[in-house]
């Protein structure tokens, strides 16, 4: 046990102890004199100075020698280190938790076989005492070992693991391993990260919090010039006026620093149907195209394939594609001379993408009421109602889940015939008109929360418009700016049914002739299409809501259907199944390929999903390691937290130095003590003998 | 406490006679009536010395006298106002000079030297009162402050006085018992009671200006038991009550040196007052006042015996 001072310097206080010395001495001349009735024969007595500098009250000096004795000792802060001091912390032991990265890109060269080497290195080296924990990670981190001194089981533990397939994100690494630091009582806590440290495994602005007193060492591995090309990319694009044929255009990109020529290849549904030479340059991208692609109709599986490099993991693509991808639009109209009119409605629509559409017009004339289904939304632009038949036709279609507009205008009657009542909202009325030089506006449109469009309309100018009560049961979507209701939506069913009071095209507004006209048709076509802007791409370590990605496409209604009342079973690519509960329709994607979705009873492929690996993990890009620590480290200055560890370090250290607290109290008895034989003093002093003057 | 045991041994009443008890009693008259009376009742022999009827002079006529007093015959010889005196009126006039400066605020016990002085003062005026004295009263510090002429009635008016007096300022002998000497009319039994600050030939010169003019003299010399031994503990410096200048001191160290030069000064005083005929009590404020007042009737009847 050794004995040391936390602030030795104020030890220099001790030269304090001269004051009451000295005041003891002197303390007469600042006395108050007593009164006396003459100094007549006093002052005949010789004085000799001797005789005032004793030292009097030997106890009260004493007593407060001692004292200030004890406030210098207490601020100077004395302290015991030894082992029963320091139970609650284990000096001799160490704590590491070694972090290793398992992201694909660790398959590229050896960078596996170094990670693995290190790890083991540091499990070998371990002192008995020291305990070692393992975290793998890629985007998530995965405890793989808790802290524990048996090496055989942490190698056994090491050797386990393998790369995966996923990306690289450092932070939520770091901040596992510190947790399982959290509880650890070892004076020495280190993180030890193994990774090749990319520069797309630090997301923008994330920075770890962990403890001030974790040390954190990064173990960078090094990165071989392996000869290594990337599909970076690929889009579809399929053009409107050719049908089932679409365009593939590919990026390329050479991440190694020598010049490569790559074949470069593609099959769909199995078949390789196109195959070329490339040259890429180092470190550059290069693009490619695959045009005029018609495999026929139905869902398209595509591959995309590169020939083997020091990484053959990202040498290869998947897509899905189907014409059925496209939103199917029916306008209706009167035909003869008005057929016109919907031309501009039908050339707003063909131009949307997200999602693309197909859109045919005709006059009711030419529909049965049985072709309904084969359109996802019908939009009636100023022409008058059909029969009953077709009316009914209509309400089955819009009970189904399809979206119905109609729009308003000359050809329009006042009021619906009784068997629209339940299809159609608002009770339409008179003609409305602004008058010579006068116009309405449209307040505002709101395309429902599902799709979040919103479209501002008042640059439209409404010259007539019909009047439209809505019902109980129907809500007002837009207004003209004079009160009356301008677009009307029945609630009720699985699909939607619009009114617009004014019509499509220009005769009775000039909206068609606005650009505003654009989003706002696109934005009805969604909301009434009930489309789902769902990610049609997917990559490892996603995760798909079936049924969202399920209803973003057209023509997987039967997929919908089923997940009401049957669960769906889901082949990976590596051709395990899963079931998904229609409650619980999370699919993890681990796997880079073709997921197939279906129906569990009865049988059948329904949808496919294509998933592919994250390719900016193949970019060897580095990321500067030192640098981050210290951005690190920086970050965990200013808003370290106080965790158990550290709550007890400082209690630890208030134990050790715990003195200071009874050299304190000793001292303000001590000052009591003072206090009461001071007074006694003075009382004597001053009254001898309680003398009256 | 010696000289309590020693009252208490010898006299009833005697617990009126502790100054300390005496210090409690906010009357004068009933603290002199209860120690001249408790007193008096111990002594086998009367104090009533000297008594007669026989005239014995006339005087010139005082503002004060009795008017029935004068003798007209005597006035319508000689156109002027006389008063007789008797034998028995012929006691002497008992004048109290009482110091009052401020040395004497000063005690350690329960009486200062001062309310000890009016105790004393006020038992020797009842006495005299007795006696068919008259009594009158000066008080002085540094000069006459308070001037009670002597008369037979004047018990209370002294009484009174001594009662509301309060000490002065700084003290002096010379100049006060000069003016005193000069004022009185006749040979008077003269009283001083005072702590006596003063060097003895200053104190005997004063004291000459009383002597020198046929007045019989006993001086009382007050003092503070503290004043005789300094038991001033660890008293670092002492402040003059009367100057308020002060001046270090080592108390125990000065104890000794200081008890020789006050046991001096009270011997000196005693050998050149006794010299001169003066009378010296010398008393400290612990000591009952029976013990003073038995000293003094001694004086009293020498003088008495010596006048005849």
């Amino acid at each position: 046990m050794s004995f040391g001072w936390v602030n030795p310097l104020y030890l220099s206080g001790l030269l304090l102890l001269a004051l009451p010395v000295l005041i003891h001495l002197v303390q007469r001349q600042q006395t108050q004199g007593v009164k006396f009735p003459s100094l007549m024969f006093l002052s005949r007595i010789e004085w000799r100075q001797k005789q005032r500098l004793q030292i009097r009250h030997w106890l009260l000096l004493l007593l407060r020698c001692l004292l200030l004795l004890l406030v210098v000792l207490a601020f100077a802060r004395p302290f015991f280190s030894g082992a029963g001091a320091l139970a609650a912390l284990d000096l001799e032991r160490s704590d590491s938790i070694i972090v290793i990265d398992r992201s694909y890109s660790m398959r590229i060269a050896d960078h596996w076989r170094q990670a693995r080497d290190f790890a083991l290195q540091q499990v070998d080296a371990k002192r008995p005492q020291d305990r070692i924990g393992v975290v793998m990670f890629d985007l998530e981190a995965e405890v793989a070992s808790d802290l524990s001194d048996n090496a055989d089981n942490l190698r056994r533990v090491i050797d386990r693991q393998t790369p995966g397939l996923k990306g690289t994100r450092l932070r939520g690494a770091i901040e596992q391993a510190a947790r399982l630091l959290a509880g650890s009582n070892a004076q020495h806590r280190r993180i030890l990260l193994v990774s090749d440290f990319q520069a797309g495994a630090r997301r923008a602005g994330e920075l770890p919090l962990i403890d001030q007193d974790i040390e954190l060492i990064a173990h960078s591995l090094r990165l071989a010039d392996s000869a290594n090309a990337t599909i970076s990319a690929f889009a579809i694009t399929a053009p409107e006026d050719a049908n089932d044929e679409f365009t593939l255009d590919v990026e390329l990109t050479n991440h190694s620093a020598q010049a490569m020529t790559q074949r470069l290849g593609l099959s769909l549904n199995g078949r390789i149907v196109a195959e070329r030479e490339l040259s890429l340059a180092p470190g550059a991208v290069t693009t490619t195209g695959f045009a005029g692609l018609s495999p026929g109709a139905g869902l398209v599986r595509g591959i995309l394939s590169l020939g083997d490099d020091g990484l053959a993991l990202d040498n290869r693509a998947y897509f899905t594609w189907s014409r059925q991808q496209q939103i199917p639009v029916l306008i209706v109209d009167d035909g003869g001379a008005r057929a016109n009119r919907g031309v501009y409605l039908e050339n707003a629509l063909r131009l949307s993408r997200r999602p693309a559409v197909r859109v045919e017009r005709r006059p009711w004339s030419a529909l049965q009421p049985a072709q309904l289904s084969r359109w996802a939304v019908i939009i009636v632009n100023d022409a008058s109602l059909p029969g009953e038949a077709m009316i009914a036709a209509l309400q089955n279609f819009v009970d189904a889940g399809g979206g119905l507009l109609v729009a308003l205008g000359e050809a329009t009657q006042a009021g619906w015939p009784a068997v629209a009542d339940a299809l159609l909202p608002g009770i339409p009325g008179r003609r409305v008109d602004a008058g010579p030089g006068a116009r309405f506006r449209i307040a505002g449109f709101d395309a429902g929360g599902d799709s979040g469009d919103a479209v501002n309309l008042a640059p439209a100018s409404v010259f007539s418009y019909r009047e439209l009560r809505p019902g109980a049961n129907d809500r007002v979507l837009a207004s003209f700016d004079d009160g009356g209701a301008a677009l009307v939506e029945r609630l009720g069913g699985k699909g939607k049914a619009l009114v617009l009071a004014t019509t499509l095209d220009p005769r009775w507004n000039d909206l068609a002739l606005q650009p505003v006209f654009l989003p706002f048709a696109h934005a009805t076509l969604r909301y009434l299409a009930g489309y789902d802007a769902y990610p049609r791409q997917f990559e490892v370590g996603d995760i798909v809501y079936v049924m969202r990605y399920a209803r973003a496409l057209a023509g997987a209604d039967a997929i919908i259907a089923a997940a009401d009342d049957a669960s769906l079973t889901i082949e990976t690519p590596s051709g395990s199944e899963l079931r998904l509960e229609r409650d619980a329709d999370l699919l993890p994607i681990d796997e880079a390929g073709f997921y197939q979705v279906h129906r569990a009873t009865p049988a059948g492929v329904e949808v496919t999903l294509a998933a592919n690996i994250d390719p900016t993990e193949a970019n060897p890009e580095p990321l500067d390691a030192a640098a981050y620590l210290a951005q690190v480290r920086a970050a965990t200055l200013p808003a370290k937290p106080a965790t158990a560890l550290t709550r007890r370090r400082d209690a630890d250290h208030e134990q050790r130095q715990r003195l200071w607290q009874l050299a304190l109290a000793a001292a303000l008895a001590l000052m009591l003590a003072e206090a009461f034989f001071a007074n006694r003093a003075v009382l004597k002093r001053y009254r001898p003998d309680g003398v009256k003057a | 406490m010696a000289a309590r045991a020693h009252s208490q041994g010898q006299m009833a009443g005697q617990r009126f006679i502790d100054p300390s008890v005496l210090a409690r009693i906010d009357n004068l008259e009933l603290i002199a009536r209860n120690v001249v009376d408790g007193f008096i009742s111990g002594l086998h022999q009367s104090p009533m010395l000297g008594m007669s009827v026989d005239f014995a002079e006339h005087r010139a006529y005082m503002p004060g006298d009795d008017v029935r007093r004068i003798d007209w015959r005597l006035f319508a010889r000689t156109d002027r106002l006389y008063v007789k005196e008797f034998e028995a009126d012929t006691n002497a006039n008992l004048h109290l000079l009482l110091d009052v400066s401020r040395s004497m605020d000063f005690g350690s016990g329960a009486a200062t030297k001062l309310e000890y002085a009016k105790f004393l003062g006020a038992s020797l005026a009842y006495l005299s009162m007795r006696q068919r004295d008259r009594i009158g009263l000066i008080t002085f510090d540094a000069d006459i402050v308070e001037v009670i002429p002597p008369s037979i009635r004047h018990f209370e008016t002294v009484l009174h006085a001594l009662d509301r007096l309060e000490a002065g300022g700084a003290g002096d002998y010379l100049k006060p018992l000069q003016r005193i000497g000069e004022s009185l009319r006749r040979r008077s039994l003269v009283v001083l009671i005072s702590d006596l600050y003063a060097p003895p030939d200053e104190l005997l010169k004063a004291i000459d200006q009383l002597r020198l003019r046929g007045n019989d003299l006993i001086v009382f010399h007050l003092l503070d038991p503290l004043e005789l031994n300094l038991e001033l503990g660890d008293a670092g410096s002492v402040e003059d009550l009367e100057s308020g200048s002060r001046m270090p001191i080592a108390a125990r160290e000065f104890q000794g040196e200081y008890r020789r030069l006050i046991q001096a000064h009270q011997a000196e005083l005693q050998r050149r007052l006794g010299a001169s005929q003066v009378d010296y009590i010398f008393t400290d404020t612990s000591q009952p006042l029976d013990d003073v007042l038995y000293r003094y009737l001694a004086d009293r009847a020498r003088q008495k015996g010596g006048r005849r």
